[in-house]
């Protein structure tokens, strides 16, 4: 099935030369683009969540659902009365099929429940939509379309994520008061940025944000280069006629000679915001975007989290809240489904073909990626942690921090149980089709990881919180991100 | 990640206002990531009528202290 869906690609690939199809429409004179979703906790005791779904397929699809469906069981009672922790999902960064569940929650528009989840499998995750790509070409009117109109590769995607879970579904629809802050994460294949679908991203491009499709976002997030064609914008920025703000900190930051110095990476995007905005001494001049995959750029979505975390100027506000002693829970979630298939490689003398070096040049540097990026928001997590301990006298001195990783790799090898746990799961192949084996097998990866990380156990105690799977008590590890501030002093959480 | 202490009247606590976005109040110490910063108060009534340099290099215990002071409006 992949093998012919290569093979209708490379030869659409030909036929999609000079096609223009570009996705996005201008801001009209007086129109702005607003921040509808807040990242405040209703109550002071409600945690703030922020999560990161990776790229990975249905795979990664699949794994989010997982964690999202396991927190769903953990119920507490707070200030303002019992809650499920789904609740206070209030931003999650997504990339690729990380992005399907991402913007199915975002639509979903409630915390969702065991009959959405289902509803989520049977129209998606255990669905074969391999097929259905793949139907595509004994369908005439399919090549008609290629050929003949402004239809392109990606649009099958499109219409794929819209028929069976946006059913045509604008970005305004996520974009509304009470919903999670849903964060699309394409790559801009001619600069290799992240191009995040924000509405203040898309003030920086001139482009109305609530009337853009959600399914061009996930497929922007989701292309897969070659197989797929990119998803393309214009930049309207020349002649922008509507009311965008102003990015006062990125015209400061790019004329600052020091800042460059200072961190390397918030110029980069200072000055990529600058570029985008036909800002004055301009690096490159941006017509026009193309969007592959988010992640070739940052398969975990974790540039976007970061910059919720830290950045000044962030549409999230989290650091104003976090410096006024509004956030006393930050917890951050990272889901990272990175399978690693066992490989042949290991098993032959003979010299690696050239599909075998292609998978490797694709994947190695990605996932080398993914480790340096999961470490620095580690690192993060863990300098905020310190800073609320070490500053007795500030707003966030009671800031309690939880770093949750999910990540195949923190599968135990002790038991028989468990590393039959960890091959199921390493085993489950990069796809929008995956076996009801492979699902179920993904499925109770997410739960142990979830029900078994320190930092999540620290938070249900935390919460005085109820879950309906317990933790493997064999499993005893300590919290990294996260200090008991005490009458008496300062203690590291023994869960 | 650095530290700031933006010091004014604390009986008139104020937004510090960097590169244009309110990240904080006035008189604690507040987290900002390291950058060249353009630092201003809500509202008027005070100087200088900016603070620009680089905050880098800071701790927790020894956060980069400004100084604004109040003066009367017109």
């Amino acid at each position: 099935m992949t093998r012919a869906l290569i093979s209708l690609c490379l030869a659409c690939a030909l036929t999609a030369c000079g096609t223009i199809h570009l996705e996005n429409t201008a801001l009209m004179s007086g129109q702005n683009n607003l921040e509808r979703r807040s990242i405040m906790p209703a109550a002071p005791d409600r945690p703030v969540i922020l999560m990161a779904f990776s790229g990975g397929g249905t795979r990664a699809a699949v794994l989010a659902a997982s964690v999202l469906e396991e927190m769903s069981t953990t119920k507490y009672t707070a200030l303002d009365g019992p809650h499920v922790l789904t609740q206070d999902v209030k931003f999650v960064s997504s990339v690729s099929g990380g992005s399907v569940t991402a913007g199915w929650l975002g639509l979903l528009g409630h915390p969702p429940e065991e009959k959405d989840f289902e509803s989520l499998q049977t129209n998606f995750l255990a669905r074969d939509n391999m097929k259905d790509l793949a139907s595509n070409l004994v369908d005439p009117e399919f090549w008609y379309r290629l050929a003949f109109t402004r239809y392109i590769r990606i649009d099958a995607l499109e219409e794929l994520f819209d028929r069976q879970l946006f059913h045509g579904a604008k970005l305004g629809e996520i974009n509304r008061p009470g919903r999670p802050i849903i964060v699309l994460n394409a790559t801009d294949m001619a600069g290799g940025e992240t191009f995040a679908f924000t509405p203040q991203r898309f003030d920086d491009i001139c482009t109305d944000f609530d009337s853009m499709p959600l399914s061009a976002g996930v497929a922007s997030s989701a292309a897969f280069p070659i197989l797929l064609s990119p998803v393309s914008l214009r930049n309207y920025s020349e002649a922008c006629a509507g009311n965008r703000r102003a990015a006062e900190w990125a015209a400061i930051e790019v004329s600052a000679p020091s800042q460059p110095f200072n961190n390397l990476p918030e110029y980069r995007d200072a000055r990529y915001t600058n570029d985008l905005r036909f800002g004055s001494n301009r690096f490159r001049n941006i017509d026009y975007l193309h969007l592959l995959d988010g992640g070739l750029a940052d398969n975990l979505g974790i540039n976007s989290l970061r910059s919720a975390l830290i950045g000044t100027h962030d549409d999230t506000r989290l650091l104003r809240a976090i410096n006024d002693g509004k956030v006393e829970k930050l917890v951050v979630i990272v889901v990272n489904a990175r399978s690693d298939k066992p490989s042949g490689l290991y098993k032959s003398a003979r010299s690696p073909g050239l599909i075998s070096m292609i998978g490797s040049v694709t994947s190695v540097p990605v996932d080398a990626n993914t480790a340096n990026a999961q470490e620095v928001l580690q690192n993060l997590l863990r300098d905020l942690s310190n800073a609320a301990r070490e500053t007795a006298t500030a707003q966030f001195h009671r800031l309690a921090v939880y770093g949750i990783t999910i990540d195949f790799d923190q599968i135990p090898a002790d038991t028989a149980e468990h590393r039959a746990l960890r091959d199921n799961a390493k085993d489950v192949p990069t796809s929008w089709t995956l076996t009801d084996k492979q699902v179920q097998a993904t499925e109770a990866v997410g739960k142990f990881l979830l029900a078994n990380n320190p930092c999540y156990r620290a938070l249900v105690s935390d919460l005085g919180a109820t879950t309906a799977i317990q933790g493997d008590a064999a499993i005893r590890a300590v919290c990294p991100t996260r200090y008991i501030v005490s009458e008496s002093g300062v203690s590291q959480t023994t869960n | 990640m650095e530290f700031i202490f933006v010091k004014f009247d604390p009986a008139d606590p104020r937004d510090v206002v960097v590169n244009g976005d309110a990240v904080g109040k006035t008189d604690t110490t507040l987290i900002v990531p390291p950058s060249f910063y353009v630092i201003k108060l809500s509202g008027d009534g005070y100087l200088p009528v900016n603070w620009l340099g680089d905050v880098v290099g800071t701790t927790t215990e020894h956060p980069l202290h400004i100084v604004f002071s109040k003066v009367p409006t017109a």
